[in-house]
């Protein structure tokens, strides 16, 4: 009886061990990166110890999504986990960052970051939306300096139609100074206005004072240009300094703020890129919230202890990206570079608990972006959505096989985007993304003809080109799992083809993809 | 002592959403009703989308010629006094269970914009998106309400994004059924389970994805994935539960189907019916075709038999049932068309957009039938008494369907709004209240 128990127990552990070694490995971190060795030194700070690196299945996954926003396609993936390249990680991460993929996707969290949409609340106009997102989309393809695009757009005048970056100021719900104002700390400094007393805010608001907008002969066009009124302009920035503007030609109270915040000594600007691109790669920022940043001692002049002084999880790694990221003269793809190339990112995301995900010991597994689901679906199966706006008139049609990550437009969605938590853009606040399960997205991922005939097609295509079972099993895997099957599915799948039941067996590959496709494996990051 | 409204603002000020939405129920189902009877359980709204004439609907004008009414003429109905037009014989036999408003009117000629104002009450143009009054409705019952299905629904198309949640949760918003009830299966996606579902199959088909499950296997810790794994669950229940049997139009008789007519727009009505007996709030019936700029009287000579039936059924057969009484229904379009028919090119005796005056119908839930509220003038151009604005018809389906329309709408946003503007009760049409 004894013996049974503990062969019971071995085979147990056995199973576990194998479930597990799909998604780690054995392995140990490189301790010589240096943003590794102070995140080490503040995970055994914490006591958090034996910690794992994730497998190269999931890395492969985790850098395609994050960095380029596509799944890795069967090739892909299986080269990459036969690769015996010790550096072939790295490799990889400079690969998908060269990738054409890698602006698309940084374009979107840009577009949401800066409102682009045609429509309500914001208004931008389908013309000046292309012209924007092309512009934005073409300075990260290029890596330009963030530093000089935030410049550009906080100090540029002209057409909507024609100069991309007059956009900016046009992208807000609340055009008076001071919703202005709100808008420019929410999206260069990541913080809202709530630190500031109204009298300070009113002032800061001054700066912003002198941007008109008035409108052509053109059909929706809008010039946006800096007037000369009010004549005398005596303002407060965010750090205190009081500066004032008079009427001379030429004088843009805009460029006395963009100069101040573009300072490579101003810690504003890079500290809210890289609470972004954090927030990006892990769903949360370094400090708890990554838009809603407190103020920096020394730096600030407004309601100090007014509201509770939220805490990056480590100031080391705040203080080495900021640092990273001036030096490399503002580069979002090195911010990238050093972030995925860290154990933060390659840990693996099994055995969670409160303090190693506080402290990001741990990967945080969280639902994919609406619009990565949708186009991961669609690029398994082949089966694209199509995207259309009945408003304004004339109607706007995307062309087919347009990928969801690629919409320009906020306004242009449909349902099943809308319900997987596509955000609205009219804020621009990270919270406006819904990450949350609903039972509409379960009903369409189980439920759906879109999903059957997607699954049908998708097999019809696998029916010719496989005779062999197990070589038919080992694609779908890696096609949507971007794995290898363990020996353990290998075997429910032939068992589940021996069933007596006629109708299982003739859908068990039907069966078998949707399955997959409704797993947590492939709807979540892991 | 706090009374509702207070109570309701005091909720919506605190932002405790979640539990708002349990305690309105609560409430709302504890409150004397405000018309001093029951209020209405389920509404239906027939949107005839495109804007119906209301000259060969409910306000003929036999003595207007040819140049108004084309030469088509009206009949008497079974309530005295009370004649529509010759495309309704089935209608005109059941005048008794619904009224009619000849003086409906408003200012704005374009589908979006007046389809807006017809469903919220409001011009748009004030930077604000305000909810449909079904995503309302919806909202405000969600609390008594316990069925699976969503609280409000959409035979089988949206409006567009003018009528629906505005700026409440995205709860509210309609669920649009697509497919088309008048298939042999009507395949109501994520709902419906195309082909026969098998319990036998979906059970091995179950035990088998445990089995793959690997990564469920080696995880732990994981909050989100525990919330996944009961939104699933849920939506499992809905599908392998009876919910969905709602929009299983097989399960009715032969006789039943035909009753309502083998057409889209009269399975949407029996459709409708089902779910009314489901307990869903609100459905919206988004009837289509009936934009007639061209060629107006032949598009009705398809339209009206349609509508005539599928509509005639559902009073019919709600009286029947003795759900009317609790059952709310309303019909309109956005506006009317242009009595004055153009015969010339490019239209070739149609009908444009017409918002100076035209008809909405009324029934049940707290409605009274047989009765006609205002009149338009002898060429149906504008009203003649009694003017109807779409905030006097809105706020007396909120009233009936138990809202008060001057009640804060709670909303993510927090915005401090009313639902309708809150001096517009005055002239709510309570000369239909049964």
């Amino acid at each position: 009886m004894r013996k049974i128990l503990i062969l019971a127990a071995a085979a147990a552990a056995l199973i576990l061990q194998s479930a597990a070694s799909t998604f780690e490995e054995v392995t140990v971190f490189d301790r010589s990166n240096p943003l590794n060795k102070i995140l080490f030194r503040h995970w055994q700070s914490k006591g958090i110890t034996l910690l794992r690196p994730a497998s190269d299945a999931v890395f492969i996954r985790r850098v395609m999504l994050t960095a380029a926003g596509r799944l890795p396609n069967a090739d892909e993936a299986r080269n990459f986990i036969l690769d015996g390249d010790p550096a072939k990680r790295s490799k990889l991460i400079e690969k998908v960052l060269f990738s054409p993929e890698y602006a698309d996707m940084q374009t979107m969290r840009f577009a949401d970051m800066l409102r682009i949409k045609s429509e309500f609340p914001i208004n931008l106009w389908p013309n000046a939306v292309q012209l924007y997102h092309r512009k934005i989309h073409d300075d990260l393809a290029a890596d330009r300096s963030l530093a000089a695009m935030f410049y550009e757009m906080l100090t540029a005048s002209g057409s909507n139609f024609r100069t991309p970056y007059a956009n900016f100021f046009r992208a807000s719900a609340d055009r008076s100074p001071a919703g202005l104002a709100k808008m420019v700390l929410l999206t260069t400094m990541g913080m809202r206005e709530n630190f500031m007393s109204e009298a300070e805010l009113k002032s800061f608001s001054m700066l912003f004072s002198r941007i008109r907008y008035k409108s052509t002969f053109e059909w929706k066009e809008e010039i946006v240009f800096n007037d000369y009124l009010p004549a005398k302009i005596s303002a407060i920035l965010p750090d205190g300094s009081r500066v004032t503007v008079d009427d001379s030609a030429g004088n843009d109270p805009r460029k006395l703020f963009a100069d101040w915040l573009l300072d490579r000594d101003n810690p504003y600007f890079s500290r809210a890129v890289t609470n972004r691109v954090w927030h990006w790669v892990f769903g949360r920022g370094i400090y708890p919230v990554a838009d809603d940043l407190p103020q920096i001692p020394g730096f600030w002049a407004g309601l100090f202890g007014k509201k509770p002084v939220s805490e990056p999880f480590s100031r080391e790694v705040q203080n080495y990206l900021d640092t990273e990221f001036k030096k490399s003269n503002y580069s979002l793809r090195h911010l990238y570079r050093v972030i995925m190339n860290s154990a933060a990112f390659q840990v693996s995301s099994l055995n969670a608990d409160e303090e190693k995900s506080a402290n990001f010991a741990v990967y945080p597994v969280r639902r994919l972006e609406s619009e990565l689901l949708i186009d991961a679906l669609a690029s398994v199966t082949g089966g694209y959505d199509s995207y259309m706006s009945v408003i304004p008139e004339p109607f706007t049609y995307l062309p087919r096989r347009t990928k969801a990550v690629n919409i320009a437009d906020g306004s242009i969605s449909t349902g099943v985007l809308d319900s997987f938590g596509r955000p609205p853009r009219d804020s621009g606040q990270f919270s406006e993304r819904n990450g949350a399960s609903s039972d509409s997205q379960n009903l369409y991922l189980m439920n759906s003809t879109a999903l059957y005939r997607r699954i049908t097609n998708y097999n019809k295509q696998l029916d010719r080109r496989y005779r062999n079972d197990r070589d038919r099993l080992e694609r779908t895997y890696l096609d949507i799992l971007s794995r290898f099957p363990t020996e353990r599915e290998r075997a429910a799948f032939r068992k589940y083809s021996k069933t007596p039941d006629k109708k299982s067996y003739r859908m068990r590959w039907d069966d078998t993809v949707w399955i997959l496709l409704n797993s947590k494996e492939f709807l979540f990051y892991h | 002592m706090v009374d509702r409204r207070e109570f309701l603002t005091m909720m919506a000020l605190c932002g405790v959403y979640g539990a708002f939405n349990r305690a309105t129920g609560n409430l709302l189902a504890a409150t004397p009703p405000l018309t001093g009877r029951e209020p209405a359980k389920s509404v239906i709204e027939i949107w005839v989308w495109g804007g119906p004439s209301h000259i060969e609907t409910f306000d003929p004008k036999p003595g207007a010629g040819k140049a108004y009414n084309g030469g088509y003429g009206d009949i008497p109905t079974n309530v005295k006094g009370i004649r529509i037009s010759e495309f309704l014989p089935k209608l005109a036999q059941q005048a008794d269970k619904y009224s009619i408003i000849r003086s409906m009117c408003h200012r704005t000629n374009g589908h979006e914009t007046a389809t807006y104002l017809m469903q919220t009450g409001r011009m748009p143009g004030d930077g604000i998106t305000y909810p449909a009054i079904g995503a309302v409705i919806a909202m405000l019952k969600s609390g008594s309400y316990k069925g699976k299905l969503p609280p409000y629904i959409a035979l089988t198309t949206n409006k567009g994004r003018f009528s629906e949640n505005g700026f409440l949760s995205d709860r509210f918003k309609p669920l649009a059924t697509g497919s088309n009830p008048n298939l042999p299966q009507f395949l109501v996606d994520g709902f419906v389970t195309p082909g026969a579902s098998d319990a036998g199959h979906i059970a091995r088909r179950a035990q088998y994805a445990a089995e793959l499950d690997t990564f469920s296997r080696a995880v732990s810790g994981c909050r989100e994935l525990q919330e996944f794994e009961k939104s699933a669950s849920e939506a499992n229940a809905i599908i392998t539960g009876g919910a969905a049997k709602a929009f299983d139009l097989n399960l009715e008789s032969e006789a039943m189907r035909n009753r309502y007519g083998r057409t889209r727009f009269g399975q949407c009505c029996l459709a409708a019916r089902r779910l009314v007996e489901a307990g869903v709030p609100y459905i919206t019936i988004n009837a289509q075709g009936w934009d007639t700029h061209k060629k107006h009287f032949e598009a009705m000579q398809k339209l009206g038999p349609e509508f005539d039936q599928g509509f005639s059924a559902l009073l019919e057969d709600l009286q029947e049932k003795k759900l009317l009484d609790t059952t709310l229904i309303w019909c309109t379009g956005e506006f009317g068309r242009t009595p004055k028919v153009e015969y010339h090119e490019p239209w070739n005796g149609g009908r444009n957009h017409f918002c100076h005056c035209f008809s909405t119908v009324v029934a049940g839930g707290g409605f009274a039938g047989g009765r006609v509220l205002g009149a338009s003038n002898a060429t149906g151009e504008r009203p003649a008494e009694r003017p109807v604005s779409p905030v006097d018809l809105l706020w007396s389906i909120y009233e009936l369907a138990g809202i008060d329309p001057a009640q804060k709408l709670p909303n993510p946003r927090n915005f401090d709004l009313t639902i309708l503007p809150p001096s517009g009760g005055k002239n709510k049409i309570k000369e239909l209240y049964r």
